[in-house]
């Protein structure tokens, strides 16, 4: 007489809180989020390359090449690494407007090294990169000038050539030393 | 669909007139009581939100619930809702300095959600319970600032501890707006008489984004959406709501029986 219907034979409070039980859970996984990872985009290191001064078309190593970042009238910092003597990679300042560095040769026979100070001035332009990485900053309109170090210290810097004067990446050569 | 039903009941009663003559006595007659399930409108709000805001300093936010009873199964529904959020986003990853904050930004608006719930469970007599799927279509309309940021570099050389600021002079963007569709899945309990507490989760999947300048900003929460998935349209949510349903008129529950077809009928 009675027709049993297989819905109604669950017992409605358990599967009302087998709902709400699912429904708990899957806000409770919806708020795991992933850990993000900036892969997408970095601040651009400036890249010098050294050439030949009389063969402009030659690279010229820099003997014992050594960089220092400076805050002219303030301090010296440690040595920027670098792992080629034709070629370096120079962290910018992204809070002014310009960044100095000391820039030295050390020539073998005789033994002297030449310290000439190197400034480079740009704008900072902030472009938004991803959620993950968030903004990273441009230089735009490089300029770079040398001068002598010490009074004694010659001028071992000849030319300086902005190839790039925009500066959105690490993969090519912004600036030319001719030396 | 009416048809259908018409149709339906005709063949019924057809089949029913046609039995009647070799119809045994009933010596055990069905029970005839008539269960009125009630229509009317279901408003209320959001219980998490106001919760949020109270626990959290970052997050206001309020949602209005509502909706009405169409038919045995479907309800219309809808929210609407307001919400403003503060988000510092951080570096994620191993090499993250001393002070690895990237920026700070501020999203505030409102969005409204219009759609239908079909309820698919089955009450027993005088129950009013519901789990229901249903469908919305989304609209927000909001703005975002960025209240501050730092220049993400994973050159440390100039600022060893933390990101070099890049400002922190608050940039707005506004006039933003998005559109989404979004599954629902719940369900809404009477606690006491017209007195509902519902839950639901939802899966959003965005329609439009109006963003501002790629290269100065993104849209990263949607209010009512939430977050915003690079690479991917998909957004969740879910919301714990308290209603009252105020009874317009009522109306009989049609029994199973009547949806059955003759040939069932006269099997039994």
């Amino acid at each position: 007489m009675f027709k049993i219907n297989h819905l109604n034979s669950i017992k409605p409070a358990k599967s009302i809180i087998l709902t709400l039980s699912i429904i708990l859970a899957l806000a409770y996984f919806a708020s795991c989020e992933k850990d993000d990872i900036c892969v997408d985009g970095d601040t651009p290191l400036l890249v010098i390359k050294f050439y030949d001064a009389e063969d402009t078309t030659m690279t010229k190593e820099v003997t014992g090449l050594q960089v220092n970042g400076l805050i002219i009238g303030e301090d010296t910092l440690d040595i920027v690494a670098n792992t080629a003597l034709d070629s370096i990679q120079l962290p910018l300042r992204t809070t002014e407007n310009n960044t100095s560095f000391l820039i030295s040769q050390t020539l073998s026979n005789p033994d002297t090294t030449l310290t000439n100070i190197l400034t480079f001035s740009y704008e900072v332009q902030p472009e938004f990169i991803s959620r993950a990485c968030g903004y990273v900053a441009n230089y735009n309109a490089l300029e770079g000038t040398a001068l002598r170090g010490v009074e004694a210290d010659s001028l071992w810097i000849q030319e300086i050539e902005i190839e790039i004067p925009l500066v959105e990446n690490s993969n090519e050569t912004h600036v030319k030393i001719f030396h | 669909m009416l048809r259908y039903f018409t149709s339906l009941f005709v063949i019924w009663g057809a089949s029913g007139f046609l039995l009647s003559q070799s119809k045994p006595i009933d010596l055990q007659p069905k029970d005839t009581t008539v269960y009125n399930q009630p229509y009317g409108i279901r408003v209320g709000i959001d219980l998490s939100r106001p919760l949020v805001s109270f626990l959290q300093d970052n997050y206001t936010g309020f949602e209005i619930v509502g909706d009405y009873r169409l038919g045995q199964k479907l309800y219309l529904a809808a929210e609407l809702g307001n919400e403003k959020k503060n988000i510092v986003e951080e570096l994620g990853g191993e090499m993250v300095p001393n002070n690895g904050q990237l920026y700070d930004f501020t999203v505030s608006g409102s969005y409204i959600k219009l759609g239908v719930d079909l309820n698919t469970y089955d009450n027993w007599y005088g129950m009013n319970n519901s789990i229901f799927a249903g469908g919305r279509l989304a609209f927000a309309s909001f703005n975002q600032t960025v209240n501050n940021f730092r220049y993400y570099n994973s050159n440390r050389y100039w600022s060893p501890n933390e990101f070099a600021l890049g400002s922190d002079q608050e940039q707005e963007f506004s006039g933003l707006s998005a559109t989404w569709l979004e599954f629902v899945f719940g369900t809404k309990v009477e606690l006491f008489a017209n007195i509902y507490l519902g839950a639901s989760v939802r899966l959003g999947f965005l329609l439009s984004n109006s963003e501002p300048d790629p290269d100065e900003f993104k849209n990263l929460f949607i209010p009512g959406f939430n977050k915003v998935t690079e690479g991917s349209n998909f957004g969740v949510g879910y919301n714990f709501s308290i209603s009252y349903l105020i009874p317009l008129y009522k109306k009989t529950k049609k029994s199973r029986e009547d949806e059955s077809t003759p040939a069932e009928i006269e099997q039994q």
